[in-house]
């Protein structure tokens, strides 16, 4: 028997055409930024799916920004490794101290 | 028996509940939208019950579209109840249970919405002989479901080829109230220069 | 042969069907090399639900056939309503005439329920004496031939089962008859072969009705004997007056089964006219389900476990033959067996469906190569949890005391009586593990190990089915909400699994649906893997087994955009040295073998990297060899048959939307010379230079090979090198300036993905620049 539900991926994939009139409208570069979100979003379908939430797009928008926050974490991380190579070494006296 | 068409949907078309009588909206796909959009319509109103012989309950679809006219979606959607029938057999055991349910019930009786009613009757698997005998019963259960509360039956058109589909349907055409014949809605095409 | 004393004898059952007043014949193997033919009285019985009134008229009617059947009021368990109820029982004293008279009867009083109406006969008597097809067993039958006594001495469970001493003559065209006329015959038996021309006509039937007479085989296994050989070797029996005895019971013509196309699994499945022998058997390796995957050893297993005659086990799909299983466990339970199912689902309400109606979880993968991964997979799941939760169609919703919850579904299940269908599948699984047991324990040359390879083939696709079946509308004990509850408690289980994967510090880098692939710093052997086993299996309480560690694994983004992963799409190398592939080029049909080859010999070589780290030093050979398989391709230097492309046909030639696809094309010039394809059918074809670009094969004309388009079969090898090369850090621009040695420094670090910035990349340039 068919199942009568659209799989998350079908869901998934329509919620993204009903944007397409606003990523045209889009500058080239925001557009390959929408992309990215989009293609974020996607990462977590099979989460999404066990959410079985009424409304996926919710989760869609949580999972993008999920996957901002995960950027910005190793942004945060890379970041901090570079501060701690470019800042003088401590001498042997101020570690000792 | 006359032909009205509809321009957008909205529930207005149904039949007060009282009038005893039965609907049918004929369209391609068993306008299939359309349906699910008055199933989110009349649970605003109270329960609903779909039977749904053509897998053609997309609950995204009817949660957005109740979603449009309340903040209080969930409990709408609780309010919609749904079995499917994936043969002929289990559509006319379907109907048999909720017009037994709907001769016991002491409450008034919820909306009933049967979409695309002939699907599981058009597959050539099962005599065709077969196949009206089991919708003759079914009609019997739509005359006692039609007394009790709303009834509205989708029905899909019968493919050329399919005299048999079209005898299915005729049958059907003849024995309902009313026929909705549904316009194609599609969205407003935005005239483009290129 | 006949029986003229009373006998008493052990042997093997070959074959059983209904025979005109003799009740059921069945042909026998003795130990002694003996083929003896018994009969025995067996009356069957199916069942009549109606209001009394309706059953007063139905016996009416019945006691007016000239046969009048036994009739008797009884009550017996109707599995949906999970209750006896009253039944009107039908017993037909001759075994043949039951189907007759229930075909007469359902029309006569179509609002009747039946049940137990169109059962197979094997199953029947399956059911009531314990004897399967192959069965070992001890028979005594007197001086007619008339079974007294019959008992099975094995069970379908049996690992090894005595074997059966069969005699079996294959029959093979030289060329396929849909191609172009056969020459001549190959013939095989025993340790004999030769071949017989099919020219001159008379002599040539001569000698096959003379190699049938005297080998008598049991099996007569052929290639294309359902839709060419059997009916050409019919007609040239006819045209030239030589009797051929095809069957060995006397007095019976071959029986047909007409040709079927249906959708399974989403793919359209077509499968030829069948012709079937009586006590011989035929079977045909081309129209057989699956034959590539278990072979003769394989349907003899299915119809040992399933109880189909074997000639049907080798056409059927697997469903059948769970289908079958259930039928012959509810016949011993004594619950009805329906004849149209039909119980629908119970109502629930809208927001029950977003829970319900899913399927397993399929993630995306980290895409990239990653080194010392597990793979772990849950043995069978979905049959597991049936077994484990006792799931069937009586079980679940039901508000029997101690019924437990199925995780989200806001419905019940009731575990503490075996279900019918836990109880069908309990042994095959049990079996089944068991089989895989010893397969790992085997030593390499173990005669036993091919047999059981090929049992766990033939199990593999009854259990992968016996799950689809409980959703299956037709399915007489199917039923949607334990289908769902299956897949629900199938997520439940995997979620389980990535916890405990998680818990004890391991990185999840994929999981779909039974399976899930981990890797944790330090871990690279089977035993360092032992403790997640372990604990899963503690967890969740289904049998879970490591498939294997990969030396290293790649997982691959889609090819439109490879920012997005898919999930099906990895290739990897094992610790031993076996290279597993999903999704690629060389696993699918529609690849010419050319570029299948290609694609597999490139991994050959990739899997002696032991790390991702290594396998760039592997670059120099990798791309010596790639040149040299292009330079072959592009001399067309490879057998024609290797630049062949195959299709399945979706559908008729006329409704395909656009004429001119390859396979639509090829269609238009088959139908133009004659030849007419189904869907589920393959057509096959060359991509050719000029309109309309392709060439089908199967034409009567000869291929002039220097009409390929060589430069379309370049574009579909640096494809699937691509495919091999892209976790290496190249783009397939990158990659056609290695390979064809246009200057440009190629990065090779090692695989750190960048979420941001790889885009949409140019498409290949087919030209050949350099």
């Amino acid at each position: 028997m068919g199942r009568t539900l659209p799989s998350i991926t079908q869901e998934f994939l329509g919620e993204q055409e009903a944007f397409a009139r606003f990523r045209r409208a889009l500058r080239r570069k925001d557009q390959l930024a929408l992309d990215d979100l989009f293609a974020a979003a996607q990462q977590h379908l099979a989460a999404a799916a066990y959410a079985s939430h009424a409304l996926p797009f919710e989760t869609f928008l949580l999972a993008m920004l999920l996957e901002e926050h995960k950027e910005l974490l190793r942004l945060r991380q890379v970041v901090e490794e570079m501060q701690f190579a470019t800042s003088p070494l401590p001498t042997a006296e101020e570690t000792l101290k | 028996m006359n032909i009205i068409s509809y321009a957008s949907p909205s529930t207005t078309f149904l039949p007060d509940p009282a009038s005893g009588k039965t609907l049918a909206v004929l369209a391609p796909h068993a306008g299939r939208n359309l349906m699910l959009e008055t199933a989110a319509r009349c649970s605003l109103n109270g329960p609903v019950h779909v039977l749904d012989g053509g897998n053609h309950f997309n609950a995204y679809l009817v949660a957005r579209a109740v979603r449009r006219h309340t903040e209080n979606m969930d409990a709408m959607l609780q309010r919609i109840n749904l079995a499917r029938a994936f043969t002929c057999y289990q559509m006319e055991s379907l109907l048999a249970a909720a017009a037994l349910l709907a001769r016991q019930r002491s409450t008034p009786s919820p909306a009933t919405l049967v979409l695309d009613l002939l699907a599981t009757f058009y597959d050539e698997n099962v005599q065709l002989a077969e196949r009206q005998r089991l919708l003759r019963l079914c009609q019997r259960y739509f005359k006692v479901l039609s007394g009790y509360g709303t009834l509205l039956i989708s029905l899909r058109p019968a493919q050329h080829d399919r005299p048999d589909q079209q005898m299915l349907l005729d049958d059907m055409l003849a024995f309902v109230d009313d026929i909705w014949q549904a316009e194609i809605l599609t969205a407003p095409a935005i005239p483009r220069l290129f | 042969m006949s029986v003229t004393a009373g006998i008493r004898c052990m042997g093997w059952v070959l074959d059983i069907f209904e025979t005109p007043r003799q009740g059921v014949a069945l042909w026998f193997l003795t130990e002694d090399g003996k083929r003896l033919r018994f009969t025995q009285p067996f009356p069957v019985t199916f069942y009549a639900a109606a209001n009394p009134s309706r059953l007063q008229t139905l016996r009416r009617e019945l006691l007016r056939q000239p046969l009048p059947p036994r009739l008797y009021e009884t009550r017996r368990r109707d599995l949906f309503i999970n209750a006896e109820i009253p039944v009107l029982a039908i017993e037909v004293a001759e075994t043949s005439r039951q189907p007759l008279l229930f075909q007469y009867i359902s029309r006569a009083f179509p609002d009747i329920t039946f049940y137990d109406a169109d059962i197979q006969l094997s199953l029947r008597y399956q059911a009531s004496t314990g004897i399967f097809p192959l069965a070992y067993c001890s028979i005594a039958a007197d001086g007619n031939g008339v079974i007294q006594s019959i008992q099975a001495l094995d069970t379908p469970w049996e690992l090894d089962p005595p074997p059966p001493p069969l005699r079996i003559l294959s029959l093979e065209p030289d060329v396929p008859p849909a191609h172009s006329q056969p020459r001549e015959l190959l013939i095989r038996h025993d340790k004999h072969t030769g071949r017989i021309p099919l020219q001159p006509e008379r002599p040539f039937i001569i000698n096959i009705a003379a190699i049938l007479q005297s080998y008598d085989p049991d099996i007569l296994l052929t290639n294309w004997g359902d839709t060419w050989l059997i009916d050409h070797l019919l007609q040239l029996s006819e045209k030239w007056k030589v009797p051929l005895s095809l069957n060995r019971e006397p007095g019976h013509g071959v029986a047909r089964r007409g040709e079927r196309v249906y959708f399974s699994y989403g793919q359209v499945i077509h499968r030829g006219e069948q012709i079937h022998l009586f006590g011989r058997l035929h079977i045909d390796r081309c129209n057989a389900m699956l034959w590539g995957d278990y072979g003769l050893d394989g349907v003899l297993e299915l119809g040992r476990v399933t109880g189909l005659p074997l000639q049907m086990c080798a056409r059927v799909s697997p469903g059948s033959g769970i289908s079958a299983m259930q039928m012959t466990t509810a016949l011993r339970m004594n619950v009805l067996v329906p004849w149209h199912k039909q119980k629908a689902e119970d109502p629930r309400s809208a927001m029950d469906l977003f829970y319900g109606d899913q399927g397993g979880l399929v993630y995306q993968p980290t895409v990239g190569l990653h080194s010392h991964v597990g793979e772990i997979d849950f043995i069978s799941l979905y049959p597991s949890v049936m077994v484990h939760f006792n799931i069937s169609p009586e079980t679940v919703g039901t508000r029997a005391p101690g019924a437990e919850e199925v995780p989200e579904l806001g419905m019940t299940i009731d575990r503490s009586t075996p279900g019918l269908v836990p109880l069908t599948l309990q042994p095959l699984l049990r079996k089944r593990i068991t089989f895989k047991e010893q397969l790992l324990e085997l030593p390499a040359w173990d005669p036993r190990k091919r047999r059981y390879q090929m049992c766990v083939s033939a199990h593999k696709w009854l259990l992968v089915t016996c799950f689809g079946y409980l959703g299956y509308k037709n399915a007489r004990f199917g039923r949607i909400e334990a289908h769902q509850a299956v897949t629900a408690y199938g997520r439940e289980m995997l979620l389980a699994a990535k916890e405990t994967a998680e818990d004890l510090g391991f990185e999840v880098l994929h999981m779909y649906v039974d399976g899930l692939w981990v890797k944790k710093p330090g871990m690279r052997t089977v035993q360092d893997f032992q403790p997640i086993l372990d604990e899963v299996s503690h967890r969740t309480g289904m049998p879970i087994s490591l498939d294997g560690v990969f030396r290293w694994v790649a997982f691959l983004p889609s090819r439109r955009d490879t920012r997005i992963p898919v999930p099906n799409r990895y290739f990897g190398v094992f610790q031993d040295g076996t290279i597993k592939v999903r999704g690629i080029e060389a696993r699918r049909g529609d690849t010419p073998a050319c570029i299948a080859g290609t694609q597999m010999e490139l991994l050959k070589l990739m899997s002696a990297a032991a790390s991702a780290e290594e396998l760039p030093t592997l670059l120099p050979q990798m791309r010596t060899f790639l040149l040299r398989r292009l330079a072959l391709i592009r001399q067309r230097a490879l057998p024609i048959e290797e630049y062949l492309v195959t299709m399945k046909l979706s559908r008729k030639l006329s409704d395909y939307k656009t004429p001119n696809t390859p396979t639509a094309a090829a269609l238009t010039q088959l139908e133009a010379s004659g030849k007419s394809l189904r869907p589920g059918q393959k057509v096959r074809f060359l991509f050719t230079l000029g309109e309309p670009g392709v060439c089908a094969w199967d034409l009567p004309d000869e291929f002039d090979p220097r009409c390929l388009n060589l430069e379309r079969y370049q574009v579909l090898f640096l494809r699937a090198a691509f495919t091999l090369l892209q976790p290496l850090q190249f783009s397939e621009r990158s990659m056609a300036d290695w390979l064809f040695g246009r200057e440009r420094p190629i990065e090779m670090l090692l695989p750190t993905f960048h979420r941001i910035g790889q885009h949409q990349l140019p498409a290949f340039c087919p030209t050949e620049s350099s």
